[in-house]
């Protein structure tokens, strides 16, 4: 018997990528949907079941230009939650790579770099969690300069550079520091009683969102940001000597960062923070970073109320 | 239950655990531990008057922990026989059960555990399953989110003889919940705990849905499910029926499970496969459907009882198709689910086959056994000739057969013994034959199948229950593969004497492929491993010897895997194919001194000399070595 | 007459070390020039001049003045309000009167902390009879005065209104010439500019090799644990380096002799806080792949305030909200 050449299939090059192998295993449960918050928060086309399907059903375009394909940030959630243990991450991750060997682009607006503020430090190539930024060099005035550039395609904006960047240099609309600035009071405004800066994945959908913007504006004031990854102390500074009387900066459980780090980094830079306040003795210090789970329904609730009795106990807590 | 114990012909020891089962089929001596109750059975009426005065309560292990029992207790009201135990970890020694029972004298706190032994013709092995704690699957919350709860403790919850008399209430406000999430498959089908499907989960969700809609027609109840497996007669239909009554069915893993603190109610995340969207509902009670996993303590049943696990920790059976009910050890039989998840009718079933299997060694005079046991020489056994016996023969048999007494030979209990060849293919002494497959009988085998042009050749060994079934199944679905193979079949790879593999060589054999079972698989509870450790040990002999890669091949293939038992040998033909004929020439003639050099001392065992000049004195050798064994 | 057409210069020095003093005289024979196109009219530490000399002026008469040093007590106040007064034109020349430098450490503790150390504990003095510096002494001569000491140090902007900031410890002479001759020449720039410096950070002039994209660190050394490759980033190898966050300008001295920033020019164009900017850095790129290591990994950072803030600490928000 004689059978003619195996074809070899788009499921065939996604297993040929390292981390691709188990696709098959996939049994559709949906159990990576629902973990991840992507569908819910921002794109409801968003499914990586779906995409593993259109794998193995050779749907190769469609694949391509899914937002699945270009929106997972590699959190593995879905990965630590898989029954079949499908490295769903990585599967997305080597179709991305086939998609952008194919010419296909990220339709995600990535950071950029302002080449007059960038000193080419390579800061934000260190820090980035998918290494999406990296230094080139070019002639300017005769010389030799250090720049960086931004792989788009790779970015999935958290705005970790951002934070980091000592210049301001990198930076895309909706987390540059002067739009974040631009949030924390000025004296002639209304002077919260805490600021609280949101990272956008930490809270379900649902009560607990709604909750934030419920409180009224001499009380709480809500700065959402992509990530506490981007946070930068000198905010959280800045908006105590504006006379806000506690900063509550609120992320992702260890392990559940939605962009891999974040949180460990915002760990770091408050943890830093937080001994320079006890080596100098400042008393007046009041910054607060809590790491909530995706299990912990209403726990913001609480560590809004007790910051807000720390910082003003005469004021009956909401 | 009270039928059985009411047969005469039935002898039912509850509280009793086995401790040891020595012998063999039709000859087992079972020593039992009968643990002391503190309460002596031919006195207690059943009455309770001792219960109701101990002050001692500790939760209700029957009731899955939800209700409390006293020390002194009963397990259920339909406890068979009726009579109550003390709990001595929980009992405080205030004797009122004593006063209270007065003078029926019943209690006795003197008594002590006994021990007995019992002359046994077979053993019914029907321990069952256990259950998988889901608070390990932290996503679901279970024992921190009051109102998730498993499906025994909803068993018990809407059983009319439970904690609640059929009330269906939620732990958290005792109050009853309106709308109830049932999720299937937790544990189960899941890779980080138990890959299996549980079996009757989905039925079992099912039922518990339709009898809670027949008692409360108005309460919500969705099944979150992955498939719903409804394989048998009248199952379906069943399914359907559910769905007529309002049941609603998603299907979707759920993720996670959130609870509103101040409710309780418990927020379920999923996506609703049907409709490609995440989905977030609320419900006021969860109930998990947790997998079915073997008893915590088979592992020690298996040992006891001397009988293979499978994947995954249940009982093994002698052959999934053919015998499945029957162990690999005569004489023990599997009922029901500790076997394997079954529902009630497959359990009902495998109990008759079992008592059915038994009952036919019961009434036998005489049991035949396959005829192609292990045999000893006891004068060439180091024991006799060296005054020590080594005890390897012992090490590779996976059922106890051989056994040494001091330091006479070795030697093999019949009837234990079911001819995997382990401890033949071990002897250092080769003072250990196998009937039907003697050395020399092999011997003759490879010589035919290398008699013309050999270094063409590749010599495959293979097991009777696996790799010689992927070359069957190769051979009846067409798989295409070279005509060179030469197969040649022993009844487990722990046969494959490295001496054969030596003679092979020696004769020129241009490749020798060793395959038998995936070790999850072997037929011969360890055999396997015998099998490997010494293909491991030839392996890496012949790397040293610098033979080319890929003329030795170790593979594991199983009955299904005819495509593979293929592809290795197509792969093998081309390593033969990749070497000019002069190069493979100059590999077995520069190899062939060590091969004689390790053959040295082969032709001393019996028969096989003679084989080699294929005389006929080879049954002679067989019969005079059974004569003297 | 030609002498009254000729500018009028002052140099002061408040709470300092008096490097910023030893700058202008390495300005060697340049000042000279310096001599030539403008009037000293203030100096004390190079000449004879009593303060009495400058109360003595007319208000606006020095056309510019050179303030180094920090604002620790009462008479570097009295003298950042007098000299202001007089001069036309204020520099805040140096770190410490431009953020506080060196001396603004001390605002890690209080004063009376302070006091005990310096007076009492510190291992290299034998105080045993525990005496300490009064503000008044009565001698049989009279009274003796001492300036009394400020809680905090503060920069000169705190104090009193500042036309430029002069950053370095000590500014580098090359840049003070140029300040000179811009300042003489009237071309210096807007006023509240920080002058004799660059805009970018030192990293824009450092030649060294950056770190690998995720490149991330693991443990934090001092300069002298490591044997240091002087063409790869400080960062790189394990050592905390201020280069990312400050002022270009200085020429990098520091960075030839292979050691790191340390960050006396202070915070580069954009940056608010030198030492939270740090900070926020120096935190992304911890690695954190193992999250139990993370705190062990930030203890390895000797004294954060003293290493981030080493010259910026009076000028920060923390220091800020401390004392207010």
């Amino acid at each position: 018997m004689s059978h003619p050449a195996a074809v070899r299939t788009f499921a065939d090059e996604v297993k040929a990528i390292p981390g691709g192998e188990h696709l098959e295993l996939c049994y559709s449960c949906g159990t990576c949907v629902s973990k991840c918050m992507i569908q819910q928060k921002v794109e409801p086309d968003y499914n990586p079941r779906r995409l593993l399907r259109m794998v193995m059903m050779d749907m190769k375009e469609e694949a391509f230009e899914s937002p699945t394909t270009w929106m997972c940030s590699e959190c593995d959630l879905c990965y630590q939650a898989c029954p079949q243990e499908i490295h769903i991450s990585q599967v997305i991750a080597a179709v991305k790579q086939l998609a952008v060997d194919a010419g296909y682009t990220s339709p995600l607006t990535p950071v950029q770099v302002d080449e007059a503020l960038c000193s080419g430090c390579g800061i934000c190539s260190m820090v980035c969690p998918y290494q999406a930024p990296s230094l080139f060099e070019k002639v300017v005035d005769g010389e030799i300069d250090r720049f960086a550039q931004v792989d788009s395609n790779k970015c999935m904006g958290c705005g970790t550079c951002v934070g980091a960047c000592p210049l301001g240099a990198i930076s895309r609309e909706g987390v540059s520091n002067s739009e974040i600035q631009s949030q924390i009071p000025s004296p002639d405004q209304t002077i919260p009683d805490i600021i609280t800066f949101v990272c956008d994945w930490s809270l379900r959908e649902g009560a607990d969102v709604e909750l934030l913007e419920s409180y009224p504006a001499d009380q709480v004031n809500v700065v959402h940001i992509p990530c506490t990854g981007r946070i930068d102390p000198q905010h959280a500074l800045m908006a105590l000597d504006s006379g806000v009387k506690g900063v509550l900066v609120c992320g992702c459980k260890p392990g559940e960062c939605h962009f891999k780090r974040g949180n460990h980094v915002a760990k770091c830079k408050l943890g830093l923070l937080d001994t320079m306040f006890k080596q100098i003795q400042s008393p007046h210090k009041e910054i607060r970073f809590v790491q909530i789970g995706t299990q912990e329904r209403g726990r913001i609730r609480h560590e809004i109320d007790e910051i807000l009795t720390a910082v003003s106990p005469a004021k009956e807590a909401k | 239950m009270v039928d059985a114990a009411r047969q005469p012909k039935i002898d039912v020891r509850t509280y009793t655990e086995v401790e040891s089962v020595e012998g063999f089929v039709g000859n087992f001596k079972v020593t039992l531990r009968e643990k002391a109750k503190h309460v002596l059975a031919d006195r207690c009426n059943g009455c309770g008057d001792c219960a109701r005065v101990c002050p001692i309560e500790v939760p209700n292990y029957y009731e899955m922990n939800l209700a409390p029992r006293k020390a002194v207790y009963i397990p259920m009201s339909q406890s068979v026989p009726l009579v109550y135990t003390v709990d001595l970890d929980a009992c405080i020694h205030c004797y009122k059960c004593v006063e209270a029972c007065g003078p029926l004298k019943a209690i006795d706190f003197s008594q002590e555990d006994k021990y007995v032994q019992e002359d046994i013709g077979a053993i019914v092995v029907a321990t069952g399953f256990g259950h998988f704690d889901p608070s390990v699957m932290e996503e679901y919350g279970y024992g921190r989110f009051p109102n998730v709860i498993t499906s025994m403790e909803m068993e018990r919850l809407n059983n009319s003889a439970g904690l609640t008399a059929g009330n269906l209430i939620r732990p958290s406000d005792r109050k009853n919940p309106q709308k109830l999430a049932f999720i299937n498959c937790v544990g189960s089908r899941d890779k980080r705990y138990n890959p299996g499907c549980s079996n009757f989960c989905c039925m079992y969700s099912i039922k518990n849905a339709v009898l809670l809609k027949q008692m409360y027609p108005n309460v919500d109840i969705t099944i979150y499910y992955m498939d719903i497996r409804t394989p048998s007669k009248g199952y379906e239909e069943f399914y359907d029926r559910a769905r007529e009554m309002g049941i609603h069915f998603v299907q979707g893993r759920p993720s996670l499970i959130t609870e509103d603190e101040e409710t309780h109610n418990l927020f379920v995340h999923s996506e609703d496969i049907s409709l490609g969207r995440v989905i977030e509902k609320e419900y006021d009670m969860v109930m998990l459907n947790q997998a079915a996993v073997p008893q915590p303590d088979q592992n020690h049943m298996s040992s006891v009882l001397n009988v293979v696990q499978s994947p995954g920790g249940w009982f093994m059976e002698y052959h999934p198709k053919l015998r499945p009910i029957d162990s690999p050890t005569d004489g023990i039989f599997f009922a029901g689910a500790c076997q394997g998840p079954k529902d009630i009718p497959a359990s009902v079933a495998a109990g008759s086959a079992a008592a059915s299997r038994a009952s036919r060694i019961l009434h036998s005079e005489k049991w035949e056994i396959e005829p192609i046991v292990a045999v000893v020489w006891p004068d060439r056994c180091s024991a006799t000739t060296k005054g020590r016996a080594c005890g390897l023969c012992v090490k590779a048999c996976p059922y106890g057969a051989v056994v040494i007494d001091g330091d006479k030979a070795a030697e093999i209990i019949t009837a234990k013994c079911h001819g995997c060849g382990g401890c033949v293919a071990e002897c250092p002494e080769d003072a250990i034959t196998q009937m039907h497959y003697t050395d020399a009988q092999i011997l003759s085998q490879i010589r035919a199948l290398l008699a013309d042009k050999p270094e063409e050749k590749i010599l495959a060994f293979r097991c009777q229950w696996c790799s010689y079934g992927g070359a069957d199944l190769a051979g009846t679905s067409h798989f295409e593969y070279t005509a060179n193979e030469r197969g040649l079949r022993v009844m487990c790879s722990a046969r494959m004497d490295s001496d054969f593999i030596y003679e092979a060589y020696r004769l020129g054999a241009g490749a020798v492929l060793y395959s038998g079972c995936h070790p999850q698989d072997c037929h011969y509870i360890t055999g396997q491993k015998v099998g490997a450790k010494r293909a491991d040990r030839l392996k890496k002999m012949f790397e040293r010897m610098n033979m080319t890669d890929g003329r030795f091949r170790v593979e594991w293939i199983s009955a299904a895997e005819g495509d593979k038992y293929a592809r290795v040998l197509n792969e093998m033909q081309m390593t033969l194919d990749n070497m000019s004929p002069e190069e493979l020439r100059d590999e077995i003639e520069r190899l062939k001194p060590d091969m004689e050099k390790r053959l040295k001392r082969f032709p001393g065992v019996p028969g096989v000399s003679e084989a080699m000049d294929y005389s006929d004195t080879l049954v002679d050798a067989i019969l005079k070595a059974k004569e003297t064994s | 007459m030609a002498a009254e057409a000729k500018p009028k210069l002052a140099f002061y020095w408040a709470g300092s070390c008096g490097g910023c003093e030893i700058t202008i005289t390495e300005l060697g024979m340049r000042l000279v020039d310096v001599s030539e196109l403008a009037d000293i009219v203030f100096w004390p530490a190079a000449m004879d001049f009593k303060y009495d000399d400058v109360r003595g002026l007319a208000d606006q008469e020095i056309d510019l003045c050179f303030f180094n040093g920090a604002i620790r007590n009462a008479e570097n106040e009295e003298f950042a309000h007098l000299l202001r007064r007089k001069s036309k034109i204020m520099v805040a020349f140096g770190s410490c009167s431009h953020l506080g430098g060196i001396p603004g450490l001390a605002n890690m503790y209080d004063i009376e902390a302070l006091c005990e150390r310096v007076f009492d504990t510190s291992p290299s003095l034998d105080n045993s009879r525990g005496i300490r510096p009064q503000t008044i002494t009565k001698v049989p001569e009279g009274e003796i005065k001492l300036p009394p000491l400020h809680q905090s140090v503060k920069h000169l902007a705190e104090i009193t209104d500042v036309d430029y900031f002069m950053p370095g410890c000590p500014p580098v002479v090359d840049q003070v010439w140029k300040v000179f001759q811009a300042a003489l020449n009237g071309e210096l720039p807007p006023k509240g500019s920080v002058i004799g410096a660059d805009e970018k950070s030192v990293c824009d002039v450092c030649p060294r090799e950056k770190g690998e994209p995720g490149f991330r660190i693991s443990e934090f050394k001092r300069p002298h644990e490591v044997d240091l490759d002087p063409d790869k980033c400080f960062l790189t190898q394990g050592v905390i380096c201020c280069g990312p966050v400050t002022r270009a300008g200085c020429g990098t001295p520091c960075l030839n002799g292979n050691m790191p920033c340390r960050g006396c020019y202070g915070p580069a164009e954009g940056i608010i806080d030198q030492g939270a900017k740090l900070a926020s850095f120096i935190g992304g790129l911890i690695d954190t792949d193992d999250p139990e290591k993370l705190q062990s990994i930030l203890d390895s950072i000797v004294d954060p305030a003293g290493t981030f803030y080493r010259f910026g600490l009076a000028h920060s928000i923390i220091s800020k909200m401390k004392y207010e």
